[in-house]
């Protein structure tokens, strides 16, 4: 089992090497790579409800960022999410979103993020943007590029209001933890109350 | 530290007295050292090995708890730096690396990404960080020397994000270090611990065993058998404890006993050494070959010698030689075992050379192995009883000698009667028949009455004055006396007698006179007596000496003869009475034997004394008799008988007698009844006239002069004619040994004197009566 997994790993970085072979600099890929790579890695750091983890596959909607999306579709066939197999879905309107377990919505898109995201409000969906003050819209993860590189910020709160659990090693990486969720609207039937781990783990990121 | 050292040494050695040699008991090595010993070797080898078993097993623990740790390490840094790999954010990388400052072994961190390009690092302060770094391509544990380094990947979600690589000290040597002074350490911690431990607890094994060994040394040393040991324990040491006891208990028993033993058998050595010592008897221990042990005071007085002189000897030194060969006899039938004791009379001979008569008994005592061990000698002293017993001998032989004496001279005495009565009968018969006589006949035979009369009247007056002597009632008509009257009156006395023997007398008398006060008669008797005895005992042709010789105060007047002369044993009695009687049978003349004591009693009632002097047997001898100076015999009547008859038959008579008087009477008796009669006065002349007349009757008289009558006897027994002659004894002796005597001869009859002229006649009558028939 081991060597298997040995295996796989030796695979996935043969093709994460190819993927990131473009940049012939060691600290220069191209940035759609990169949020790529950073989106398969998320899933790693999230907890999905069990219900949304008793799905067959893992899907990656991909809305608005074309090249996001195909370089995930040379990345996520070799290497599963969750013992499970991973595709990208490209999706064309916020319709496309469903039944996904991950939503990237690019710099491209037009339309009202805000309306957007509450659109998945209470389903177990990690929404990654690229945008600025995206976690004021509700997004859970955002983009952002600081000194030519790709960082992110993140909002456990909001992933906790659709029901996920994000690991604290992530939020370590995250370049800013939106810890104002006073901010956040309740939503219907959804509980005011936070729980207190998840509060305890936004106030330890914040000291840090 | 200065002043401790010291007073832990002391303390040390106090406990470890054990490992010094224990002279102290007296023993070489002492139970308490050797238990010591085995137990801090045993200890010593324990804690040696289970210290190296630990020491190997703590140094693989380490290496393997510093490996799994440093993995651990490793691992617990990959989980928290995957984020940081994963996202490229090496910041935080750097920051998650910085918290090893709480881990001072880790000495270098660091994270390269997949492409082997240094990612993150982390170098302890004061830790130069290395010019070079393994790269990630090298994984896995490395330890050289003090250091240890890891490389090892990072992964999540099976996703290889970089390697961390970790270095750490390695300090196994501080470490051994650490672990060899602990192991030591509690080593010797353990090792005194287990020393104090087992000196409190091998009390309990050796303090047992040196209380006995105080016990043993004590019972040893004092000899006290009551001594115990304590008995503490019920191990194997409680029971050598208890067997010891035991046996001291045995140990003590038999010593007391032996005490009892030794008490006993002193007082027995002292009660026997008491009574051996104040026994009456002489008592002797005497080895089996002769040599004496043991001694006892009596005996040495008795045989007179010291202890020490006595023990040199044998009993075979001091014993008579005569009593010798019984003695040992005896004392080898006693070792043969063939009797258990002997008794018997010896002499001894003492110390001064002289014998002593003793009793002794013997015992042989003998060992266990019933080999002889020593003889024990009872010796009594009976000399003063062998003593009396040999006065009583002698006194008892005395009384039987003088018994038989007074026999003999009674029969002497009858004999000496007697002899002058038969001529006197015959006289007697004669005159009877006085008619037939020749006037010449009567007279010879009136001669011969008086003859016999007379000797028959001196032989009585000898007897009464002895008698008188013996009694004391002699007196003595003392007067002055001439001695040569006297001598004179003696000499015409004894000349018929001196001229029958054909003695020749000489007297040498002094010039001048020589005047006694003395009896005359007595004197006369004195002279008559010695001179008679002279003449009896001197063979017929001898030389008699009478010579006086005045003295200052005494005359002594010597008698000698050529005669027979006298034994010097025989000299001593011959004063005694009766003494003339020493050779029965042979006695050639007449007499009572008690002249010489008359003679004795008779001078020394004058007061003088007599001595006799012979050198010996057939050379003759010498009787002196010494008197002081100036200061002085009979007829009998017989009866007559009726005149003798005529014999029937008329036979030849030889009749020999020396005694004439006896011998012509008789054979003028035997001529008058009608017989042949040849007659002979002496064995020889006896002898040649049977050869001429060759006589059928011979009357032989025993005491001849020349030859007796049994040899008279016997040689005419020899001759052919003599074969039907009738042989007649004619003795004073008439007791039944005479008789046997005289039948041995060859005698037919056996007559006693005096001999009745009827007796003969009625004999020779009864003769002719046998030859009839």
């Amino acid at each position: 089992m081991a060597a298997v997994k040995t295996m796989r790993a030796v695979l996935s970085v043969l093709a994460l090497l190819c993927l990131l072979g473009a940049r012939a600099h060691a600290d220069s890929y191209p940035e759609a790579s990169v949020k790529a790579i950073y989106l398969y890695r998320f899933a790693g750091y999230v907890a999905w409800p069990p219900e949304a983890s008793s799905r067959a596959r893992f899907t990656i909607a991909v809305l608005a960022d074309d090249a996001v999306a195909e370089a995930l579709a040379r990345v996520l066939p070799a290497h599963p999410i969750g013992n499970r197999r991973a595709e990208v879905r490209v999706a064309r309107s916020s319709r496309d979103l469903s039944d996904a377990q991950m939503v990237y919505v690019g710099q491209a898109y037009r339309g009202d993020l805000g309306e957007l995201i509450s659109g998945l409000a209470h389903q177990p969906v990690l929404v990654v943007t690229d945008r600025v003050d995206a976690l004021g819209l509700g997004s859970m993860v955002n983009f952002v590029l600081t000194d030519h590189r790709v960082r992110f910020e993140i909002s456990p709160a909001a992933a906790a209001h659709a029901g996920l659990k994000i690991s604290s090693q992530l939020l370590t990486v995250a370049v800013r933890v939106q810890t104002g969720y006073l901010r956040l609207l309740p939503t219907r039937d959804a509980p005011m109350l936070v729980s207190a781990a998840c509060l305890d783990c936004a106030l330890s990121v914040a000291v840090r | 530290m200065r002043k401790a050292l010291p007073i832990l040494w002391r303390s040390i050695r106090r406990h470890v007295q054990w490992l010094l040699p224990p002279r102290a008991l007296g023993v070489r090595h002492g139970m308490r050292g050797k238990l010591m010993r085995v137990v801090a070797l045993t200890t010593m080898t324990a804690l040696l090995l289970s210290g190296a078993a630990t020491l190997v097993r703590d140094l693989s623990q380490y290496r393997r708890s510093q490996s799994s740790e440093l993995v651990t390490e490793a691992d617990i840094l990959a989980l928290a730096t995957a984020p940081a790999l994963a996202f490229d954010d090496s910041e935080t990388a750097r920051r998650t690396l910085a918290a090893l400052q709480a881990r001072p072994a880790v000495l270098v961190a660091a994270l390269y990404n997949l492409k082997g390009g240094l990612f993150a690092i982390y170098a302890a302060p004061g830790q130069s960080v290395p010019s070079r770094l393994p790269g990630p391509s090298q994984s896995g544990l490395r330890i050289s020397g003090d250091r240890i380094e890891l490389t090892r990947r990072v992964i999540h979600n099976d996703e290889w994000l970089g390697t961390v690589y970790l270095l750490a000290r390695y300090n196994v040597a501080a470490s051994l270090r650490d672990y060899a002074g602990i192991l030591v350490l509690v080593t010797a911690i353990s090792l005194l611990a287990a020393l104090f431990l087992s000196t409190a607890l091998q009390r309990s094994i050796t303090a047992p065993l040196d209380a006995m060994a105080g016990v043993a040394r004590r019972v040893v040393g004092q000899r006290d058998f009551s001594l115990r040991a304590p008995r503490t324990t019920d191990d194997e040491v409680g029971v050598v404890v208890a067997a010891f006891n035991s046996m001291l208990d045995e140990v003590q028993a038999r010593t007391r006993e032996l005490e009892q033993f030794n008490v006993a058998l002193r007082s027995s050595q002292a009660r026997f050494r008491a009574t051996f010592d104040i026994a009456a008897v002489g008592v002797a221990n005497v080895s089996p070959d002769g040599r004496f042990v043991l001694v006892n005071d009596r005996l040495c007085a008795v045989l007179g010698y010291p202890r020490e002189e006595l023990l040199n000897n044998t009993f075979s030194d001091i014993t008579h030689p005569d009593d010798l060969e019984a003695d040992w006899l005896h004392a080898r039938d006693l070792l043969a075992g063939q009797t258990t004791t002997y008794s018997m009379e010896k002499r001894y001979r003492r110390k001064d050379g002289t014998f002593i008569w003793a009793n002794l008994t013997a015992s042989l005592v003998r060992n266990e192995d019933s080999t002889p061990a020593y003889f024990i000698s009872v010796i009594e002293d009976i000399s003063q009883r062998k003593a009396a017993e040999a006065q009583l001998r002698a006194s008892e032989a005395a009384l039987r000698e003088a018994d038989r004496r007074k026999d003999v001279f009674i029969a002497t005495l009858a004999h000496e009667l007697r002899n002058p009565l038969a001529p006197l009968r015959v006289a007697a018969r004669l005159l009877g028949s006085a008619s037939a006589l020749k006037p010449s006949e009567l007279q010879n035979t009136r001669a011969i009455i008086g003859r016999q009369v007379q000797h028959m009247a001196l032989l009585l007056d000898d007897l009464l004055d002895v008698s008188r002597i013996t009694r004391g009632v002699l007196e003595l008509k003392k007067d002055l006396v001439d001695l040569a009257e006297s001598i004179e009156a003696a000499l015409e006395a004894v000349r018929p007698l001196i001229q029958t023997k054909g003695h020749r007398l000489t007297v040498k008398s002094l010039p001048q006179p020589v005047i006694l006060e003395a009896d005359s008669v007595r004197l006369t008797q004195i002279i008559t007596n010695l001179v008679t005895n002279a003449a009896k005992y001197t063979d017929p042709g001898g030389d008699i000496v009478l010579s006086v010789e005045a003295e200052a105060a005494f005359i002594a007047i010597s008698v000698r003869d050529s005669g027979i002369g006298l034994a010097a044993e025989a000299l001593p009695k011959l004063f005694e009475m009766f003494s003339q009687i020493q050779a029965a049978g042979t006695h050639t003349d007449g007499g009572l034997g008690i002249g010489l004591a008359l003679v004795k009693g008779l001078v020394e009632l004058h007061g003088g004394r007599i001595e006799v002097r012979s050198e010996g047997l057939g050379r003759g001898s010498e009787f002196i008799v010494y008197l002081p100076r100036a200061d002085g015999a009979s007829n009998a009547s017989s009866a007559l008988d009726e005149p003798p008859l005529r014999s029937a038959r008329t036979r030849r008579v030889l009749l020999a007698d020396d005694n004439r008087d006896v011998a012509q009477s008789l054979a003028l008796f035997l001529r008058l009844v009608g017989h042949e009669v040849a007659l002979a006065y002496s064995g020889p002349e006896a002898l040649s006239l049977a050869e001429s007349v060759r006589p059928e009757i011979l009357l032989l008289d025993i005491g001849m002069p020349g030859m007796t009558g049994y040899e008279v006897a016997r040689q005419i027994r020899r001759c052919e004619w003599a074969t039907h002659s009738v042989l007649i004894a004619i003795t004073g002796w008439g007791q039944e040994e005479d008789r046997q005597q005289s039948r041995a001869a060859g005698f037919d009859y056996h007559m006693t004197k005096p001999v009745d002229p009827a007796a003969i006649q009625l004999l020779l009558h009864q003769i002719d009566e046998k030859a009839l028939t």
